[in-house]
């Protein structure tokens, strides 16, 4: 018989928002973030090859404020993602599993995701 | 063994955990790799960037590369996503739904983006 009452993750709200758990719902959330990004990627690319008035129009958009507000999002979501996908590459090898390591990457992480994103759009 | 070599050269999709997330880590992996080059070959563009982007993305080892980064992302970014529907989709229709849909919609995004830059690549300078 088929089971459509699979078990699911905990939602959410569920969590009692910590470093921990904040850091992982933010590695999915940044994510889904850069997996839209890919579309712009593409669709940047298709501009070059093919469509100047889309390119022109692209940069335009992206020399506007939003458009700067969007490309902050997404260095900032791939600078943490990137940073946090190290952070689970090394906690795959079995390293930095005890709780106070866990806090203290995590710190790391949202320091050097800040410094980074503050020197991408102020230097 | 021959059932893990089939699991394995799923790249991930089919419902096996293990292949899953051996290929997120695979993908994981190479696009550290790839994104220092990248990041590092951008650097050394100057101001106008489509400019040199175009004759940049003419160097062969270049199209290659970014090429591979490219499916590579999608790759990671498209088992990522089908990770969510797994924990937060609840009816197996539904799952299976968005699931395909989300295949087609990546491919379609590999498909747009190879065939710019080979376009860009077999310009005539």
């Amino acid at each position: 018989m088929k089971n459509n009452n699979r078990p699911l993750s905990p939602h959410l709200q569920i969590y009692k928002p910590q470093i921990t758990s904040v850091l992982s719902i933010s590695h999915r959330f940044t994510g889904i973030i850069l997996y839209l990004s890919t579309f712009l990627i593409s669709l940047w690319l298709f501009s070059i090859a093919f469509n100047n008035n889309l390119k022109i129009f692209l940069d335009n958009f992206f020399y506007s404020n939003l458009g700067k507000i969007i490309l902050f999002f997404i260095t900032f979501s791939f600078t943490y993602h990137f940073l946090n996908g190290l952070r689970h590459l090394i906690w795959d090898f079995g390293y930095g599993f005890n709780i106070k390591n866990v806090y203290l990457t995590g710190f790391i992480i949202i320091f050097l995701t800040l410094t980074i994103n503050i020197y991408i759009w102020f230097f | 063994m021959v059932n893990f070599l089939k699991n394995f050269f799923s790249f991930g999709f089919n419902e096996d955990g293990l292949s899953h997330w051996i290929w997120q880590r695979i993908s994981a992996f190479l696009m550290i790799l790839l994104f220092f080059w990248i990041i590092f070959s951008f650097q050394e563009l100057s101001n106008n960037f489509i400019i040199d982007f175009n004759t940049w993305i003419k160097i062969p080892i270049n199209l290659i590369l970014f090429i591979v980064l490219f499916i590579l992302i999608m790759h990671h970014s498209t088992l990522g996503v089908l990770n969510i529907f797994e924990d937060y989709v609840q009816s197996e229709k539904i799952k299976k739904f968005f699931s395909i849909l989300l295949k087609i919609i990546s491919f379609l995004i590999i498909f747009i983006s190879i065939f710019s830059v080979w376009h860009i690549y077999s310009e005539i300078i």
